[in-house]
């Protein structure tokens, strides 16, 4: 026969084993007795009546313990235990309880795990990008050099060989090794495809600077430049030192070749040594061959064309505040001797890590901020979940305090349990942290350096196993102190059951609420701010039609010598690619978009003296018919033609914006206008004027531009632009024997779909908007549940008023009104509170932000309401619920 | 295990022994306490009297029986105490040691 008890089993089990068995029937049955007296006759409810039990029981029980007989003989105390052995015992406990409760268990290890983990990925992609030391020794004092013209907004340019001159001149007491670095294209055309290499001329004190060494033979000395300083002029040896990954790929990793002699580029060079693996200059990153740079007499003269990067290291014992102050006398002085050219220009150092990382530093940092927001919201939600179940557990804490435990060893068990769910969390976490590194690679984009250093390495471990002990504390402390807190206030004292505690735990649900949703507000805005900005920008008008053009790169300058050459070539070559079915029209141009600018000339109308000229714009060279092939319209005038030839008036077609800075409204068609160029300037006849586009991608202002027919100005360095009918990739074999069967030794520098370089112009925002949605949206997920969490269980807390409030007659909706009120204040508090703190950090976030304010109305109210929205949902289903339940069961207490 | 007839009585034990007499057949530890609380207004938690009955069996001074279970009890069954004829006296040398105390502090402070 099964006999219906009042009393909780733990209660029977704890006075079975705590008084005399000749007592134990009698003591329990008491308790029963009056325990069905005390909810027949004073209506108490099951939860009030279960912890009166537990509070009577342990009263009994602590009379019975042992050493409180008076009339015994006491026995001998036990021996306390030693505080590992307390820790152990801890952690069983913590085990048997986790074990006991599989769901808890489960919910709360998963949402750790999901907070670590993503907290973990990210940070293992920091250290690899950020926190990993450069290769270079002493990285600190590595930096590079570029003039700086804030007049015209350019933090970073490259300088002329006359500047650089000079400031190796200037500097030498500043730079232990100062070397300038140009880029250059070698062809390897000996065997298979006509390849080009992409190479670096550096001049002397480069690998030096950089504190690179060889793998394989020696790099380079004083004898490869011509001369054994900076003075010397002409000669030097016909060198190169290949990187350890080229000469691997290329020639086997053949070790005769140190010595030996390849041609390149129709000339023969002697490979003298081979790089260690992993080295990379910090400007101009990816190249496999370094060959000397050599001054050449006239050099010193050159200030008009930069092209060159500088990289330096500081000499011991100078430091960097003390260059940069040198730097700028310098700058002053050189500006002072050369006002045509130098007019405005200074000198700055960018630390070599700047350069390298400087770029992608606030993106990661603020995906970093963001994840440490997720593992707060999952903290604060299994403290919250801990604290309900600390008040369920607030017998069993007064039964460990009437058997004498001290108030620091209840808070040492419930960190220790606290500490045990962190860390099956954290284990869990370190597998999805792989998992979701991986998932980061993937998407990012290859325009973030030292990417594929990333890995779960010994200090990510570390920085995990710091988090996961920060978390125990989090999610442990607040709790426990508290539950601890009301077990000695309340619970034992006879009149007044325990219910102390629970204004205060009340308090703390609703911060812990109201900080949840605060905290995924903060990540939903910036995501929604940074997606809005986004859309922006693709729905900008790029000035071109991107899709179905292929572009290929091509140098010709060694092959085709002479200007003639050249023209007849491209002419030839053009033809060919024409007669490629598929192709619908083809042409060339010096720089199309995406590609990389030459430095911008500054111009004046004709008639204004080149020293009063206000105006830049940038100079490139195009073929006819390639505005019609990549998309950008006419405005006014013609196109080139035919006839703009060698002898015939030397005209350009320029942009909108040339045409407005230049002449206003008036029409610019047959106005005439000086371009300064080196070696000497030129007068240009406006024919045709176009519309504006945005050269660099989307993010980029139209600049002022105009262009010169290819046949008056027959560049070498040009790229064939092809539009097709189809997808252009699968022409790209056909277009290529095209190109080859005109010259079968000609390379491509780079071949690419102009789509593609268009989704990699804004691949890192794309990285940083998709990431930042993806952690928002689990913050959101986490923070309402967290919300229905807290909310159903005042919800249970209040079954039997809501039992009450239904017998009485009160409609569903207000008990539902009644039931969710307090969720709704918290919940919309915490949403005045994130709109608050975004607003407050919203500096960090401008620098990602385009055309659109960090108080963008729209996304505010829009991010608002969607939270509130789900968030109140979520705590009306809780709400509605338990107000479903039947009152008489309600009132019975089950 | 009454050694001694002659035993002193601590105060709670002469309490709930004169509850128990009181209570007749219905003495068990529910109405002692309440009788206690009731008779002598003052606390007496249940660890205390269960303590109490247990010990002054054991000294002889109470004799139990285990009484019929009921469901309302959850199948318990309640256990019945009744006063032995050592405790009678007991309670009643300290009554007389009591009262001659009293005597002689009323006299005293000249009362009589």
């Amino acid at each position: 026969m099964t006999i219906a008890t009042r009393i909780p089993r733990l209660v029977h089990h704890l006075l079975a084993r705590a008084v005399p068995p000749a007592m134990r029937d009698e003591i329990i049955g008491d308790l029963e007795e009056e325990a069905r007296e005390r909810q027949e006759r004073h209506r108490v409810g099951r939860g009030r009546l279960a912890l009166w039990c537990w509070v009577q029981a342990l009263r009994i029980a602590a009379r019975f313990a042992p050493g409180r007989r008076a009339w015994r003989r006491e026995r001998p105390r036990a021996r306390p235990a030693g505080v590992m052995s307390l820790f152990l015992r801890d952690l069983q406990f913590g085990a048997r309880g986790m074990l006991r409760r599989p769901g808890f268990t489960l919910v709360t290890t998963l949402t750790l795990a999901l907070g670590i983990g993503v907290t973990t990925a990210i940070f293992s992609v920091i250290h690899a990008v950020l926190l990993n030391p450069l290769p270079y020794p002493d990285a600190d004092r590595v930096g590079l050099l570029w003039q700086r013209n804030l007049s015209r907004g350019a933090e970073r340019d490259l300088v002329a060989p006359g500047n650089f001159l000079d400031w190796h001149r200037e500097g030498r007491d500043i730079f232990a090794h100062l070397a300038a670095v140009s880029p250059w294209g070698l062809e390897y055309v000996e065997e298979g495809e006509p390849e080009s290499v992409p190479s670096l001329l550096v001049s002397r004190g480069f690998f030096e600077a950089l504190g690179a060494r060889p793998h394989l033979g020696r790099l380079l000395v004083a004898d490869d430049f011509g001369g054994t300083d900076e003075n010397a002029r002409g000669g030097g040896a016909q060198v190169l030192v290949f990187t350890h990954e080229y000469w691997r790929r290329r020639f086997g990793g053949d070790s005769t070749l140190i010595g030996r002699t390849v041609r390149f580029s129709n000339t023969t060079f002697t490979v003298v040594g081979v790089l260690e693996p992993g080295f990379e200059s910090p400007v101009y990153p990816g190249r496999d061959i370094f060959a000397p740079l050599k001054w050449w007499p006239g050099a010193d003269e050159n200030r008009q064309s930069a092209y060159l990067g500088a990289v330096a290291r500081l000499r011991d014992g100078v430091t960097l505040d003390a260059a940069r102050r040198s730097l700028d006398l310098v700058g002053s002085r050189l500006a002072a001797a050369h006002p045509r050219d130098n007019t405005g220009l200074e000198i700055a150092w960018v630390p070599v890590r700047e350069q390298v990382v400087g770029r992608v530093q606030r993106p990661l940092l603020v995906l970093l901020g963001a994840v440490a927001t997720i593992l707060l919201i999952a903290c604060a939600n299994i403290a919250n979940l801990l604290l309900a179940r600390a008040t369920e557990r607030r017998g069993e804490f007064a039964l460990r305090v009437a058997l004498g435990a001290e108030r620091g060893r209840l808070v040492r068990q419930l960190l220790t349990e606290s500490l045990l769910l962190a860390t099956v969390g954290s284990v869990a976490g370190l597998v999805l942290a792989h998992w979701t590194a991986r998932f980061v690679l993937a998407l990012a984009p290859r325009s973030i350096p030292r990417l594929d250093e990333t890995a779960l390495n010994l200090p990510v471990a570390a920085f995990a196993f710091g988090i996961t002990l920060l978390t125990a504390v989090l999610i442990g402390l607040v709790p426990a102190w508290s539950a601890t807190r009301s077990t000695v206030s309340g619970t034992l004292r006879e009149s007044a059951p325990a219910t102390s505690g629970s204004a205060s735990q009340h308090r703390l649900r609703g911060v812990f609420t109201m900080a949840q949703v605060a905290l995924a507000m903060v990540l939903l805005l910036s995501a929604g701010l940074l997606m809005r900005s986004f859309q922006q920008l693709l729905n900008r008008e790029l000035g071109f039609r991107p899709e179905r053009l292929l572009a290929m790169q091509m140098y010709v300058w060694v092959r085709y010598p002479t200007p003639e050459g050249r023209i007849a070539y491209f002419e030839q070559v053009l033809d060919a690619v024409r007669q490629v079915p598929g192709v619908n029209a083809a042409s060339i141009a010096q720089t199309p978009p995406f590609h990389p600018d030459y430095p911008p000339a500054r111009v004046a109308r004709e008639g204004e003296s080149m020293s009063e000229a206000r105006h830049t714009a940038w100079g490139t060279i195009a073929a006819p018919g390639y505005f019609g092939v990549v998309g950008i319209p006419l405005l006014a005038g013609r196109e080139f033609a035919a006839a703009d030839g060698p002898g015939a008036t030397n005209v350009a077609v320029i942009n909108h914006a040339m045409a407005r800075r230049l002449w206003g409204e008036e029409s610019a068609i047959g106005k005439r206008f000086v371009a300064s160029v080196t070696p000497a300037p030129v007068t240009l006849e406006v024919v045709g004027v176009v519309g504006d586009f945005r050269q660099q991608g989307l993010d980029d202002e139209p600049r002022p531009m105009y262009f010169q027919p290819h046949a008056q100005n027959p560049s070498g360095a040009m790229v064939i632009v092809v539009r097709t009918a189809a997808e252009p990739t699968s022409l790209l074999e056909s277009v290529k024997r095209a190109v080859w069967s005109i010259n079968p030794t000609q390379p491509f520098y780079a071949i690419g779909t102009l789509e593609e370089l268009m989704s990699r112009s804004v691949s890192q925002r794309r990285f940083a908007m998709v990431l930042l949605t993806i952690f928002a949206m689990l913050a959101g997920v986490l923070a309402t549940i967290g919300t229905y969490g807290v909310v159903s269980y005042i919800a249970t807390q209040r079954r039997q008023e809501i039992g009450i409030r239904i017998a009485m007659g009160a409609r569903p909706g207000q008990v539902l009104w009644a039931v969710s009120k307090q969720g709704l204040v918290w919940i919309a508090a915490g949403v005045m509170i994130g709109l608050a703190l975004t607003l407050m950090t919203s500096r960090l976030l401008r620098a990602l932000l385009y055309e659109i304010s960090p108080t963008d109305p729209l996304t505010l109210a829009g991010t608002s309401l969607l939270l509130l929205g789900v968030a109140a949902a979520a705590s009306c289903v809780a709400a509605l619920r338990a107000s479903r339940i039947d009152p008489v069961t309600a009132l019975r207490g089950y | 295990m009454a050694r001694d007839s002659s035993m002193a009585l601590g105060e709670f034990e002469q309490l709930v022994l004169l509850a128990v007499l009181s209570l007749g057949d219905a003495a068990y530890a529910v109405p002692v306490r309440r009788e206690i609380q009731r008779v002598a207004r003052r606390a007496a938690s249940r660890g205390a009297v269960y303590v109490t009955l247990d010990r002054l069996e054991q000294k002889g001074l109470l004799t139990s029986v285990v009484g019929e279970s009921s469901p309302e009890r959850g199948g318990r069954a309640r256990r019945y105490y009744r006063a032995t004829p050592p405790a009678l006296a007991a309670l009643r040398r300290h009554r007389v040691s009591l009262e001659r105390m009293w005597a002689a502090v009323d006299t005293a402070l000249g009362k009589a």
